[in-house]
């Protein structure tokens, strides 16, 4: 039986789109940790606080340059409109996550400890799985 | 829309993997037109109708046209 995420079936750009994102994701989910660990242990002066915050806009715009790269160099016109249509999932997911999160914070306030640019970075890191899996769910359906 | 794609294809005995590589196009796009979740742009249309030698209302019927023309 085939496997309908198999790698095989990405077209040689998808597969580099996929692999530049998904290197940005890592690199915000390492900054998001450093930032998190050192804060938390006090490892960090307070100067040092928002020197990550823009360190984390790096990936961030790398994966919306990815993305935007990926949508003008898609020759395939079908793919292209899965493409949109995925993003657009992606940032319902994220409304609906945010929803939850604040939703969760008013009730239980260990929920609120999630603040800052931390957000942001959950959100991006949110929005490139769900934009990723999205893209692959709508290929498989016509397959 | 529908579309006569299917039937057209099936005449040449081709895959629906070998139309899409001479529309240089995935197998899904190719897919998606024939079962009528995707209508083609015109630039598509047109190699469709260049490909199977024929015209694109030949290929793609205009669910409308009865509509417009009354």
């Amino acid at each position: 039986m085939k496997n309908p995420f198999c790698k095989k079936k990405l077209s040689p750009l998808q597969r580099q789109t996929i692999r530049l994102i998904s290197g940005c994701a890592i690199g915000l989910v390492s900054i998001s940790m450093i930032d998190h660990l050192a804060g938390a242990n006090g490892f960090l002066s307070k100067s040092l606080v928002p020197l990550f915050g823009f360190l984390s806009l790096i990936p961030m715009l790398g994966i919306l340059y990815f993305l935007g790269r990926y949508l003008v160099r898609e020759t395939d016109e079908y793919i292209r409109t899965v493409a949109v249509n995925s993003l657009l999932w992606a940032a319902a997911v994220i409304v609906v996550a945010d929803t939850l999160q604040g939703a969760f914070a008013q009730w239980n306030s260990d929920w609120s400890l999630i603040g800052g640019n931390q957000i942001a970075i959950m959100n991006f890191d949110l929005f490139a799985v769900a934009a990723g899996f999205a893209f692959r769910i709508q290929l498989w359906r016509s397959r | 829309m529908k579309n006569r794609l299917r039937v057209l294809r099936a005449e040449r005995r081709w895959s629906q993997a070998d139309l899409a590589e001479r529309l240089e196009v995935s197998r899904q796009s190719v897919n998606a037109i024939e079962t009528g979740k995707f209508d083609p742009s015109l630039p598509l249309a047109f190699k469709l109708a260049r490909l199977f030698e024929t015209t694109i209302e030949a290929i793609f019927e205009d669910e409308n046209a009865q509509v417009l023309s009354d």
